[in-house]
Formats: C-alpha cells, sequence, structure tokens
C-alpha cells in the first residue's frame, strides 16, 4: 500500500463511509473479538520473550560452573582437591561450601528439618571453569587420586533447562501464530457478514457507477480501525495484567518484560493485528464485490 | 410542482445537454450510446429470454421499450447496464464492446447512465438528500459548490420539503421523483427508466413524463421500459418517441416517429 493509500484509509473519505450502512452487530463482534485476541497476543509476545530470558539467564549461570563432590567419610580429602584444583590450568576459582550451605541446599527435599543432622553431607567444592580446561584430564586425575570423588560439570541439567525453555518458547510462538491467525479469520468472517448484510446496498453502489476500491475502502477503513481499536484495549490490558504481577512472583520472571524495550515491543501488537485486519477485510470485500457485477 | 416549466428551467446549468456535454471530456461523438447486434441471453442454461435483438439506440432520442409483462423489458435493461451480459451476438455502449470491458471500465460507463429504478433502490440508512447526491459522491466530484445543484434538483422534481426524509418514508410518487433526481445528478447522456409510472397515480405519472420528456429536450438519450399504455399515449402527445416492442424475447419493431 502506498503512502497515500495509507492516508486515504486513515483519514477515510465521510462520502465514501456514509454510504456504507452502519455494521450493527459485526462491528461490535469485530471489536470484542480484537480486545479478546489481543490480550492472547500480549500475554503469549510476553511468556514469548519470558522464555528466550530464562533460557539466556539458565543457560548463562550454569555455564562454565561446576562441583566437585566429595565423600563425608575422607577428611583428607577436600585438601588434596584443593591442590590438585590450584594446579590445573583452566580452573578460575575453587571455593569449599560450607557444611551449612549444603544444608540448605538438602533442606528443601526434606520432609523433617530435623533428619539433615542425622545425614553424612558430602563436602561441595564450587569450581568455575575457562575454556583453557582439560576437563578429561581432570577428571581422570581425580579418578586416580582422590577414587570417591565426582566431577559435575551440571550439562546435563543446562541441557535440559534449556530444552524446557526452548519449548515454553515454542509453545508461545505457537499460541502466538494461532491468535494471529485466528483474529484474521474472526475479521473476514465479521466483514463477509457484513457485506452480505448489505448485498443490496453494494449492487445499488455499482450501478450507480462505484468502483470496488471505492466501496471496499469504507468497509476495509472500518473494519481495519475497529481491529486498531479493540487491539489497543486488549493490548492495554495484557499490559496492566503483566503490570500488576507481583515482582517476586513465581510468574514475574517468565512473563514480565525486560525493560522499556520489552514494554514498546508488547505495546506494538495492535500493529500486526491491525494489518492482518486490514489484509483480511480487503480480500474479503474483493472477494464479494466481485459476485456482483 | 409545476409540470417540466420554470424549475426545470432553472436546473439547466447542472444539464447543459448532452451533446454540449460530451464536447469537452474527451468521449466519442456520433456513435451510438448502446448498440444491440444479434443479440442473445437467458439466465444459466435455460430458454433465451431474448434472442436476436438489434438495435442501436442513438443519441438525443427517447425510446419507449414496451411489450408485455416477461417480454424480456427489465432484461433489455439489465443488458444495458452491464448487470448481465449476452450469451451471444455483441453489446456496444458507446462504441465499447460491454464484453470487453473490466469492473472498473463498466463503473465508469455506468456514470455516464442514469438510471430510475421503479422500486428505487436506495440507500435506506442515508436521507434523500444525501441519496441524491450519491452519483456525485461516486464520481468524486461532491463539495461544497454541489449543494446548490443538489438544492436545485431537490426543487426540480418538488422534494425540498422532503430532503431530510429516510427513503422507507417517501410514498410511491416521491420515491420514482427522488430516483430521477438522482438519475440526472451526474448530467448523464442517457437515462433509462424501468416503469417509472408503475404503482403511481394519473396525476403524478404525468409529472414523470414531464420530467422525462423535458429531459429529452434538453439532449439526453431516454429509455423508457414499460407496459404502461397510458405512459406510451403521454409520451406520444408531448413528442416523437421511437417504440421498440418486445413479444416473447425478440425486438418485433423498431419505430420511429420523427
Amino acid at each position: 500500500m502506498t503512502r497515500a493509500g495509507l492516508w486515504r484509509l486513515i483519514a477515510g473519505d465521510p462520502a465514501a463511509d456514509a454510504a456504507v450502512p452502519p455494521s450493527g452487530a459485526t462491528g461490535h463482534l469485530t471489536l470484542f473479538a480484537a480486545a479478546a485476541l489481543a490480550l492472547m497476543a500480549t500475554l503469549a509476545l510476553a511468556l514469548e520473550r519470558g522464555a528466550d530470558r530464562l533460557a539466556a539467564s539458565w543457560t548463562g549461570a550454569l555455564s562454565g560452573a561446576a562441583t566437585l563432590e566429595l565423600a563425608a567419610g575422607d577428611p583428607q580429602a577436600p585438601g588434596r582437591a584443593a591442590a590438585i584444583l590450584d594446579q590445573t590450568p583452566g580452573i578460575a576459582a575453587h571455593r569449599p561450601l560450607q557444611p551449612e550451605e549444603v544444608a540448605a541446599l538438602v533442606a528443601p527435599w526434606l520432609d523433617a528439618p530435623e533428619l539433615l543432622a542425622t545425614l553424612d553431607l558430602p563436602r561441595l567444592i564450587a569450581i568455575e571453569e575457562t575454556s583453557a580446561l582439560d576437563r578429561a584430564a581432570l577428571i581422570a586425575r581425580l579418578a586416580g587420586e582422590i577414587p570417591a570423588a565426582r566431577y559435575v560439570t551440571h550439562t546435563r541439567w543446562r541441557d535440559r533447562m534449556a530444552l524446557a525453555a526452548g519449548r515454553l518458547r515454542g509453545l508461545a510462538l505457537g499460541l502466538l501464530t494461532v491468535t494471529l491467525l485466528t483474529t484474521g479469520a474472526l475479521v473476514a468472517l465479521a466483514a463477509r457478514g457484513a457485506l452480505a448484510m448489505h448485498a443490496q446496498v453494494l449492487e445499488t453502489l455499482r450501478l450507480l457507477g462505484a468502483r470496488d476500491a471505492y466501496i471496499a475502502r469504507a468497509f476495509v477503513r472500518r473494519f481495519t480501525l475497529r481491529t486498531a481499536l479493540g487491539a489497543a484495549l486488549g493490548t492495554g490490558l495484557g499490559l496492566a495484567v503483566l503490570a500488576m504481577l507481583p515482582g517476586d512472583g513465581a510468574l514475574s520472571p517468565a512473563l514480565r518484560p525486560a525493560g522499556p524495550g520489552g514494554w514498546a515491543l508488547l505495546a506494538a501488537t495492535p500493529l500486526p493485528l491491525a494489518a492482518i485486519g486490514f489484509a483480511a477485510t480487503r480480500r474479503a470485500a474483493f472477494r464479494v464485490l466481485h459476485r456482483i457485477r | 410542482m409545476p409540470r417540466g416549466g420554470t424549475q426545470l428551467r432553472a436546473h439547466r446549468t447542472l444539464l447543459p445537454g448532452c451533446p454540449a456535454a460530451a464536447k469537452g471530456n474527451g468521449r466519442v461523438r456520433g456513435l451510438g450510446v448502446i448498440g444491440f447486434e444479434g443479440v442473445k441471453f437467458g439466465y444459466g442454461s435455460g430458454a433465451p429470454i431474448l434472442s436476436d435483438v438489434s438495435v442501436d439506440l442513438a443519441p438525443g432520442r427517447l425510446y419507449l421499450l414496451t411489450g408485455p409483462s416477461g417480454a424480456g423489458k427489465t432484461t433489455f435493461l439489465r443488458l444495458c447496464l452491464m448487470e448481465a451480459l449476452p450469451r451471444a451476438g455483441r453489446l456496444t455502449l458507446w462504441g465499447q464492446a460491454a464484453q470487453t470491458l473490466d469492473r472498473d471500465a463498466i463503473a465508469g460507463l455506468r456514470q455516464r447512465i442514469g438510471v430510475v429504478h421503479q422500486e428505487g433502490r436506495f440507500l435506506d440508512h442515508l436521507d434523500l438528500r444525501r441519496n441524491i447526491a450519491l452519483p456525485l459522491q461516486i464520481a468524486g466530484r461532491h463539495g461544497p459548490d454541489q449543494e446548490a445543484d443538489i438544492d436545485d434538483l431537490l426543487a426540480w422534481v418538488g422534494l425540498t420539503h422532503r430532503a431530510g426524509a429516510r427513503p422507507p418514508e417517501l410514498s410511491g410518487g416521491e420515491r420514482q421523483r427522488a430516483a430521477l433526481a438522482r438519475a440526472v445528478m451526474l448530467s448523464p447522456e442517457l437515462i433509462v427508466a424501468d416503469e417509472p409510472t408503475g404503482n403511481i397515480d394519473a396525476d403524478m405519472s404525468a409529472r414523470i413524463v414531464a420530467l422525462l420528456v423535458e429531459l429529452n429536450r434538453l439532449g439526453r438519450t431516454i429509455l423508457i421500459a414499460t407496459h404502461d399504455m397510458d405512459l406510451v399515449r403521454s409520451v406520444k402527445a408531448e413528442t416523437a418517441p421511437v417504440i421498440l416492442r418486445l413479444k416473447a424475447g425478440r425486438l418485433e419493431r423498431a419505430e420511429a416517429r420523427a
């Protein structure tokens, strides 16, 4: 569409608009459907963005992190392990976790906190790796010198989390796609209904010399603006819901947009919906008009 | 409302006459307005409604298309308006073959034809004034300057006092006159009227006839389809029409009375 065409669509032609009868219930349906679908689209987009952020954050947090697990019964093991780690190139840092830190990690998995005292908790050393580390050589040396030691890289967890976040993102994208397609279908249906309802008016306008573009423009403008208005309302509601999520709530990290850019992206949701409304109405209008000579 | 008379003359600025209107706008002159050449038409695969119809409507003449109900008069008019296309034969409008025209070209040619339908075919959500102005709006010629023209037309058909009424509020005669006002709004070269005096009383019929005859004197080509012999007699009393008689889908006679 040219810039002039876009301007004509926005500004409208009062005479052409008046020639098209009120859309009645179909107009209200478009407004309501666009609002509901925009609300869903906003939340789906927020979920998609949030899942993307979570995946980056989880994989980033665990990337380069490893834990050395030492059996509780060997009091010399932490010292020997620290010495090996000090000598190994590619180990940026290592820090033994205090018993209370280890207990805090285990506590959520126990029904009765008093059980903690009865457990022989392992000693844990948090390790930060660099790309220079030859991990296989380190694991082999640890196996030789401290046979009960276990080197845990978190790769398995990281991969699972990345997979889960990716699936969440795919789900959100699927939801977004379905929402956009449904918007197109509903607006086209409403426009077709309105056009069919006023078939006699269309025939009269054609008989008086109206070109298809003249008639279609009034319908397209009306339904595009209704879609845009409904989408703006739905998006506004969606943004309000996201803004009201408690900052420390469970859903906040996954849904709440990050920074002004994130909010701006969600606020732009009505634009694609209006574009879909425009395309769907235009197609419907010309299809109906071509049945009239 | 006077029969034609002063109100119509006052409206002549709006109706500059067909030949004059044709001069400055690149339209081809000297051709028939509408030409039928061996035209055959039927709906779907049904029996033909029109068979081997050949006639050439010359500019500036008044034609009366007569015949009993079901003879094909309305179909003939639908072909003239390109609402339907011939099954066989050739139909031309101002020298252009109807079968070759795209939708925009059809719309453009329709702006050169004023239509008076028996049932009016108005937009019920618009008042009478807006309905009469509709052809101007469609042609993109509506502006403040045209408001006086609309006033003239309303006065011409004696409906000034009904300008704000919606079409369903109008009587049969008022609707016919309103349809005539709308038909001449764009100063068309051809006016097609389908049973323009149907469902209205004799006095109102005479007024409609007077308006149509006056338009023809102003240079318009007029085609009136009717089975009302009173209308035929009224027109003959005022001017010399060409009578086209349709019977069972055939144009039996094209009688010119100059």
